[in-house]
C-alpha cells in the first residue's frame, strides 16, 4: 500500500460514519438557483421538545463576555458563531382559556406565533409559519421551496395532548392555517427529495419523456379537481385546494429538475442507507448532514428540523437517562431528574452545534455557508414542570450574510414575542411586514 | 358545530349508574342552574356590558340554549379548565362546578325530537395509507407497503380515517406520484422493459472499499480493495460488461481484476494495457433479475520500494468506468397476474390500438373511481395513451401513463361524496348505492367494493330487504374484514401508541420486538375471533381464551405453549382473558419505568367506559416530591397525596382506583404480587362507593357496566365507520344501535350492521348548513 487510504465521503446513516468532510473541493462554485453569484440567505429552524432544565441554561453574563453554561458548553468552539438569546416569549403557547395542552400548542406556536385551535379532529387551526412565510417568497427560485425533516413521525394514537389533534405536537411548519406540512424522517427519502431517486429506476428513464407525462399526467388530474370541485361543499374544496396546490408544487420540481440549475449530488455524495439509523446521535447528525446538503447546493433555502416531537418521550439510554423525556421533564424540582434532563438538554445542544460546525465547514464564497445562514434554535417551552412560555431558550447561529453579530448572550425585556425575532429574520431575505403574528417590533440588538 | 370530547359520556353524574340504561334524574334548569349562574357568573356575563360579549341572562329557557350550542361548549371548556370564574372572584364549591358540567353536557348531548334529522356531513376524505394499499392491492393485485415512506396519517378522536384531518400535503403528493410510477411498474409488463439496455457506471462515483481513490475521471486502486454499485436488474440474462481499464504492472505482473456479482467472483482479467493507453476490457456475465451489488476488485497489490527499478516498484490498477449491456439472450417472460388483469384488450387486425386502450380504461376507471364515469372522462385520459403512442411508446408503455393518471386522480385518492345537483342547500338526501358501498367496504374492509358489491350496488339493489344484510355478513365473513380487527380495534384500544414504545431495558429486560409483536397479535385475534365467532362484544372484555405464542405464554406464566405461532388458549384463570388484563393494554398505559396507576384509569375510562375525566388543570403538574418525606412515600401514597387537593380529587377519585386494581401488572403486563419487596396494594373503593380487592373484583365490576360500554364501543365504532366525530344529533342513531344490540345478545355482527343501517351512516346532507340551521364551520 503506497497512499495515505483516501477519505471518503460517504452518508452512511448507520453508524457513526457521517461524516461530509471538505464538501467545498466537491462542489465547484457555481452561480447559486436564481443566476445570482452572490450567495443567497438560507433560513432553519430547528425545534426540541419538553422545555429545559433551566438553571442549567441561560448563561450569567450578558454581552461578549459571557460564559457559556454546562448545557450550552458543547458549543465551546463555536461560541464566536452563536447568540443567546434570553427573555424570548410565545404568548400564543399560553392556555389563554383553553385549559391544557401546552405541549400541543408549544409545537404549533413555535414558529406560527398563533394560538391553534383547540380540538383532536376538524378544523385544526393554528397560522402560516415563519418558515413558510419566507418559502412562499423566496422558495419559488429553487427546486424545493422549503424541506422538512424530523426524527419522529406524527404520532399515532388517540388525541395527542390534552384535546389537541396530533397534527399540532408533530409539525412546526405550517403552509396554511389549515395544513400542517408531515416531515420526512427517513434519511434515504430525504435524500431523494433533494436529488431524485437515487435508485436505477428513475435513472434509466428517458428524463425529458418522464417530464412530459408527468406534466400531462397533472394537466388531466388537475381538470379532474377543477370539474370535481362543482359539486363539493366549502369543507370539501378546501381539501380539493390543499390537493391543487400540491400539484402546484410538483410542477414546479418537474419544471427546476429540467432547468440549467437542476440539483446535482456533489461528487462523492452517496445516498444513506434506507431506514432509520438505530443510534439516535447518529441518526440526528445524518439528518444535519443532509440539511448542510440542502443548504450548500441549493436545493432549497428554508428548512425545519424537529429533533423530536413536542412531548416526545424518547429515552437516552447513551447517555444513560432511560426514563421518557416527558416524563421526566415534570420534574417536581426533583435533581435526580433536573439533572438528566441537564443531560439531555445538553445532548440536543451538542446536535446543534454538530449543524452548526458542519455550516461552517463549508466554504462559500470569501467565507462559509454559516456566514450566509440565520438558525434557530429552541423550544416554546421554558421549563419542562412549569410549562411557562416565557424565558424561552433560544439559540441563534449564522452571521445572516453579514447582517448579525454572534458571539454574544443577549437579554431582552422580559416577554419578548419571540415572533419580533421572526420579523427581523425576514427583513434580511427581503420580505418585508409590518408585523409578524403577536410581534410587537423588531427584535433590537442582533446587529451587535 | 364542534362538540369534540364530551359527546361520548355524560360523565360525573353517571358514575353511579348499574346495569339499566342511563335514566339520570334531570336537573332542572331555573331551579337548579339558573341561580348558580346567576349567583358565580352573573356579574360580568349579565345585560349590562357583558364581558366577552356572553350574557348569560338572555337563555331563558333550554330551548334557547339548545339553539346555541357552541357557546355552550365554550361555557362546558371554561368550567371544566376553572378558567372560569376567575380566581380572584367567588368560586363555586365542587358539586355545584359538578351540577353545572353535568347539566350543560346533557344539554350537548340533547336533540330536539320535533326538528329534521340530521345524517351530518362527512368531509371529503382521503384514502389513509392503510386504505391506499389495501385499495391498491384489490385494484391491482400489487403490494406496496407505503408506511415505509409516506407521511404517517393525521388522528382525530382517535382514528387516521377521519377525513377532516387528513390532509394532503405536498410531500405526500410527491409519494403519491412516486408511488404510482412504482406499482405500474410492479404491474405491468412492457416491451421496452426487455429491450436490451446499457448501463454505464462511472467508476469515480462507485463506492470505493479499501485502497482507492478517484482521480479526476479514473479511480486509481493502489492497494487491495473494489469499487462498487448496486443497481436494478430488470430481467435476468447474460449480459455484456466493458471495463476501461488500465494498470502499473510491477514484480513481473499485471494488476488483477476480479469481476464479481453480489461479493461473488465471476472473472478475473488481467489488465495488461499500461496507464497512458488504457483499453476496454470485454466479459460476458449472467445477471439474475433483481438488486445486484456489481464491483470490480484489485486483488494482487504489490509494493516494493526497494525494486531497483523506479517503474518495478508499484502495482496499481486503474478503473474508468463499469459499463454493462443486455440482456442479450432475454426470454421475454409470462406477464405477472396484475398486467393480465389490466390488459382485457390487445390491439389487433380487426381492433385498432387507441380501441383496444379504450377498453382496457373503460374496465379500469370505474374501479379505480369506484363509480360509473362521466360523460367525456374517458376521452380525457384516451388522450394520455395518444400523447405517449406519438412519442412512439409501446401499447402497453402508452396504457401505463393514463392509469398512473387515474392513480393520482382525487377520484382515485378521495372518496368522493356528491351533493345532490340542484337539490336544496340543506337538503339531506340518502347517498347513491354506489358512495353506500364504499362506505360500507372501507369500513369493514378499509378497502375498495368487491365485483359482487359492486354489482349489487350497480342494479340498485343494495337497499333491497335483506340485501343489505346479506352483504354485511358475507363481508364480515371475509378474511379482508381482518382489517376491522387491524384498523379499528387497535385504534380504538389506542394500541398503536406501543409501536413506538420502548420499556426502559434495565427494568424490562425481557421485553423486546417479538415479544410487542406477539402483545399486538394477541389483541387484533381476540377481536377478530370475535367477528368470525359472531361472539357477545361482551366477550371482549371478559373472554375465557385469548391467543398466545410461546414468548407471551412465558409472560403471562402459562405453561404447556410451545413455538413462536400464535394460537387460541382456552384460559381457566380469570387474571388474564379480554383486553383490560392484555399485556398490550398495560404496557401502553406504563411509562417506561415504571406502571402509571393514572394512565390505565384513565384509559378504561376513555376506551371501555366513555367517560373521559376532563384535561388536567394548568398548574396541576405531576407528582410533586419536594421533601424527603415525599420520597419514602410509596407511588399509591403520593398519588393518594396528590388527591389531597380538591381541584385534582375531582378526576382522580375516577382515574386512580381503577389503575390501582390493575397494579398487580407491572410495566409490561407481567403479573406480580410485590414491588420492591412490598406486597401490592390492590384494594380500593370507586365514586360510586363499590369497593374491590384485586383485578378480577376489578374486572367484574366493570363487566357490570354493560351499557356504559356498549354505548362507548358503538360510539367509537360509529366514528370510524363515519369518518368524522360522533356529534350530539347522532344520539338518536346511537341509543337505536344500543337497543338492537340488547336485543340481539350483544352479538358483534348486530352491532356492526345496526351501523350500517344507521340514519348517519346511510345519509347525508348537502353543504355546510344543518337542518337546525347552526353552522358546522
Amino acid at each position: 500500500m503506497s497512499r495515505l487510504i483516501s477519505r471518503r465521503t460517504v452518508l452512511r446513516g448507520i453508524g457513526t460514519a457521517v461524516a461530509l468532510p471538505a464538501l467545498e473541493a466537491m462542489t465547484p462554485l457555481k452561480a447559486f438557483a436564481d443566476g445570482d453569484a452572490k450567495p443567497p440567505l438560507r433560513m432553519a429552524f430547528c425545534m426540541t421538545p419538553n422545555g429545559v432544565n433551566v438553571g442549567q441554561w441561560f448563561p450569567q453574563a450578558e454581552g461578549a463576555a459571557y460564559e457559556l453554561s454546562k448545557t450550552l458548553s458543547p458549543l465551546a468552539p463555536l461560541k464566536q458563531d452563536i447568540l443567546v438569546l434570553s427573555g424570548l416569549a410565545h404568548d400564543k403557547a399560553k392556555a389563554n382559556g383553553d385549559g391544557a395542552g401546552d405541549h400541543a400548542r408549544s409545537a404549533s406556536t413555535f414558529l406560527t406565533g398563533c394560538q391553534a385551535r383547540k380540538t383532536d379532529g376538524k378544523d385544526i387551526r393554528s397560522g402560516v409559519s415563519v418558515d413558510q412565510l419566507a418559502a412562499e417568497k423566496m422558495g419559488a427560485k429553487t427546486r424545493l421551496a422549503s424541506l422538512e425533516i424530523g426524527s419522529e413521525r406524527g404520532a399515532m394514537a388517540g388525541n395527542c395532548d390534552s384535546g389537541y389533534s396530533c397534527a399540532y405536537s408533530s409539525a412546526v411548519a405550517w403552509k396554511s392555517p389549515t395544513m400542517p406540512l408531515p416531515k420526512e424522517i427517513n434519511p434515504r427519502q430525504v435524500f431523494a427529495r433533494l436529488f431524485g431517486d437515487p435508485s436505477a429506476i428513475a435513472a434509466e428513464r428517458d428524463k425529458a419523456k418522464q417530464a412530459l407525462y408527468r406534466r400531462s399526467v397533472l394537466d388531466v388530474v388537475r381538470e379532474d379537481a377543477a370539474g370535481l370541485g362543482k359539486d363539493l361543499g366549502a369543507a370539501d374544496r378546501r381539501k380539493l385546494d390543499e390537493y391543487l396546490e400540491s400539484v402546484r408544487s410538483i410542477e414546479r420540481q418537474i419544471q427546476s429538475a429540467e432547468g440549467e440549475n437542476a440539483a446535482k449530488v456533489p461528487a462523492g455524495v452517496e445516498a444513506p442507507a434506507d431506514g432509520v439509523p438505530s443510534e439516535l446521535p447518529a441518526y440526528l447528525r445524518l439528518l444535519s448532514d443532509l440539511l448542510v446538503l440542502a443548504f450548500q447546493t441549493d436545493v432549497t433555502r428554508i428548512a425545519t428540523y424537529m429533533f423530536a416531537n413536542e412531548g416526545s418521550n424518547k429515552t437516552f439510554p447513551f447517555i444513560e437517562v432511560r426514563d421518557g423525556h416527558h416524563s421526566i421533564s415534570h420534574h417536581g424540582g426533583n435533581k435526580e431528574k433536573l439533572d438528566k434532563i441537564q443531560k439531555i438538554d445538553q445532548f440536543y445542544v451538542e446536535t446543534f452545534g454538530y449543524l452548526v460546525g458542519k455550516l461552517k465547514s463549508v466554504k462559500e464564497g470569501e467565507g462559509t455557508l454559516l456566514d450566509n445562514c440565520m438558525l434557530v434554535y429552541g423550544s416554546a417551552i421554558g421549563d419542562g414542570n412549569r410549562h411557562n412560555h416565557n424565558e424561552l431558550p433560544v439559540l441563534f447561529a449564522g452571521r445572516g450574510g453579514g447582517t448579525i453579530l454572534p458571539g454574544r448572550h443577549v437579554r431582552y425585556p422580559k416577554d419578548t414575542p419571540m415572533t419580533n425575532l421572526f420579523l427581523s429574520m425576514l427583513d434580511r431575505v427581503g420580505i418585508q411586514e409590518e408585523r409578524f403574528a403577536d410581534s410587537t417590533g423588531r427584535l433590537k440588538g442582533l446587529e451587535g | 358545530m364542534k362538540i369534540g370530547r364530551v359527546i361520548p359520556c355524560v360523565a360525573l353524574a353517571l358514575l353511579s349508574r348499574g346495569e339499566s340504561p342511563a335514566q339520570e334524574k334531570p336537573i332542572a334548569y331555573k331551579d337548579s342552574v339558573q341561580p348558580l349562574l346567576a349567583k358565580y357568573c352573573g356579574k360580568c356575563h349579565g345585560p349590562v356590558k357583558p364581558k366577552a360579549q356572553l350574557n348569560l341572562e338572555a337563555y331563558k329557557d333550554e330551548a334557547s340554549v339548545l339553539k346555541d350550542r357552541k357557546t355552550w361548549k365554550r361555557v362546558l371548556d371554561q368550567l371544566q379548565a376553572r378558567e372560569m370564574p376567575p380566581d380572584d372572584k367567588p368560586q363555586p364549591s365542587p358539586a355545584e362546578r359538578e351540577l353545572l358540567t353535568s347539566w350543560v353536557e346533557g344539554m350537548l348531548e340533547k336533540v330536539d325530537p320535533n326538528a329534521p334529522r340530521d345524517p351530518g356531513r362527512v368531509v371529503l376524505r382521503r384514502l389513509n395509507r392503510v386504505e391506499y394499499r389495501n385499495t391498491l392491492r384489490d385494484l391491482l393485485g400489487v403490494d406496496f407497503n407505503p408506511t415505509v415512506d409516506f407521511p404517517s396519517d393525521d388522528v382525530g378522536y382517535g382514528f387516521d380515517n377521519i377525513g377532516d384531518v387528513l390532509s394532503i400535503p405536498p410531500l405526500l403528493m410527491e409519494k403519491y406520484f412516486a408511488a404510482a410510477e412504482k406499482v405500474l411498474d410492479q404491474a405491468v409488463q412492457t416491451p421496452e422493459q426487455f429491450r436490451p439496455r446499457t448501463r454505464r457506471l462511472e467508476a469515480k462515483s462507485m463506492q470505493i472499499a479499501g485502497g482507492g481513490q478517484a482521480e479526476g475521471e479514473t479511480v486509481c486502486m493502489f492497494g487491495n480493495g473494489e469499487m462498487q454499485e448496486t443497481v436494478e436488474v430488470f430481467l435476468g440474462g447474460t449480459y455484456v460488461f466493458r471495463i476501461r481499464a488500465s494498470g502499473d504492472p510491477a514484480g513481473g505482473e499485471p494488476p488483477r481484476m476480479s469481476l464479481r456479482v453480489d461479493g461473488k467472483e465471476q472473472k478475473v482479467v488481467d489488465v495488461t494495457a499500461q496507464r497512458r493507453d488504457p483499453r476496454v476490457y470485454e466479459e460476458r456475465l449472467a445477471l439474475e433479475a433483481g438488486k445486484r451489488r456489481i464491483s470490480a476488485a484489485f486483488i494482487n497489490d504489490y509494493y516494493n520500494p526497494e525494486a531497483p527499478r523506479a517503474r518495478d516498484r508499484d502495482r496499481n490498477l486503474y478503473v474508468d468506468y463499469v459499463e454493462f449491456h443486455g440482456p442479450v439472450d432475454g426470454k421475454l417472460p409470462e406477464p405477472p397476474a396484475a398486467h393480465r388483469r389490466l390488459f382485457v384488450a390487445a390491439p389487433s387486425a380487426g381492433r385498432p390500438r387507441r380501441e383496444a386502450a379504450s377498453e382496457i380504461l373503460a374496465r379500469f376507471l370505474p374501479l379505480a373511481f369506484r363509480r360509473p364515469l362521466a360523460e367525456g372522462e374517458l376521452e380525457r385520459f384516451l388522450k394520455l395513451h395518444d400523447l405517449a403512442e406519438k412519442q412512439g411508446d409501446s401499447f402497453e408503455a402508452a396504457v401505463k401513463v393514463p392509469l398512473q393518471a387515474a392513480l393520482v386522480s382525487p377520484h382515485f385518492l378521495f372518496r368522493v361524496e356528491k351533493d345532490l345537483a340542484g337539490g336544496d342547500p340543506k337538503g339531506v338526501h340518502p347517498l347513491t348505492d354506489g358512495e353506500l358501498a364504499s362506505r360500507l367496504s372501507y369500513f369493514l374492509w378499509s378497502s375498495m367494493p368487491d365485483a359482487e358489491l359492486i354489482d349489487v350496488a350497480r342494479q340498485g339493489k343494495l337497499r333491497d330487504p335483506g340485501v343489505l344484510e346479506g352483504q354485511v355478513r358475507r363481508m364480515l365473513r371475509d378474511p379482508k374484514s381482518r382489517a376491522l380487527a387491524e384498523n379499528f380495534a387497535i385504534q380504538w384500544l389506542q394500541l398503536r401508541r406501543l409501536e413506538g414504545y420502548q420499556p426502559d431495558p434495565r427494568r424490562f429486560p425481557s421485553f423486546d420486538e417479538p415479544l410487542r409483536q406477539a402483545m399486538l397479535q394477541e389483541a387484533v385475534l381476540l377481536f377478530d375471533a370475535v367477528v368470525r365467532e359472531d361472539r357477545s362484544v361482551m366477550d371482549l372484555l371478559g373472554a375465557d381464551f385469548t391467543f398466545l405464542n410461546d414468548r407471551l405464554a412465558k409472560h403471562y406464566g402459562i405453561p404447556g405453549v410451545e413455538g413462536p405461532e400464535m394460537r387460541r388458549v382456552a384460559l381457566s384463570d380469570p387474571r388474564r382473558g379480554g383486553v383490560l388484563t392484555m399485556a398490550a393494554v398495560l404496557t401502553a398505559t406504563s411509562n417506561p419505568t415504571r406502571t402509571a396507576a393514572v394512565k390505565r384509569g384513565k384509559w378504561v375510562l376513555e376506551t371501555i367506559l366513555g367517560t373521559p375525566p376532563p384535561p388536567p388543570l394548568p398548574d396541576a403538574g405531576e407528582l410533586k416530591d419536594e421533601t424527603d418525606a415525599d420520597r419514602r412515600l410509596s407511588l399509591r401514597q403520593r398519588l393518594e397525596k396528590h388527591r389531597a387537593d380538591p381541584s385534582c380529587a375531582a378526576c382522580h377519585r375516577r382515574m386512580d382506583p381503577i389503575g390501582f386494581g390493575f397494579e398487580n401488572y407491572d410495566g409490561i403486563g407481567a403479573w406480580r404480587d410485590r414491588e420492591n419487596g412490598q406486597a401490592i396494594d390492590t384494594a380500593a373503593t370507586l365514586p360510586d362507593g363499590s369497593s374491590f380487592k384485586g383485578p378480577v373484583e376489578l374486572k367484574n365490576l366493570l363487566l357490570r357496566r354493560r351499557e356504559d360500554y356498549v354505548k362507548c364501543l358503538a360510539e367509537k365504532m360509529l366514528t370510524f365507520a363515519l369518518g368524522r366525530g360522533v356529534e350530539y344529533y347522532d344520539s338518536l342513531a346511537v341509543k337505536e344501535i344500543r337497543r338492537k344490540l340488547a336485543d340481539n345478545g350483544y352479538r358483534i355482527s348486530t352491532l356492526v350492521l345496526e351501523i350500517a343501517k344507521s340514519y348517519p351512516f346511510q345519509h347525508r346532507r348537502n353543504r355546510s348548513q344543518n337542518p337546525e340551521g347552526a353552522k358546522d364551520e
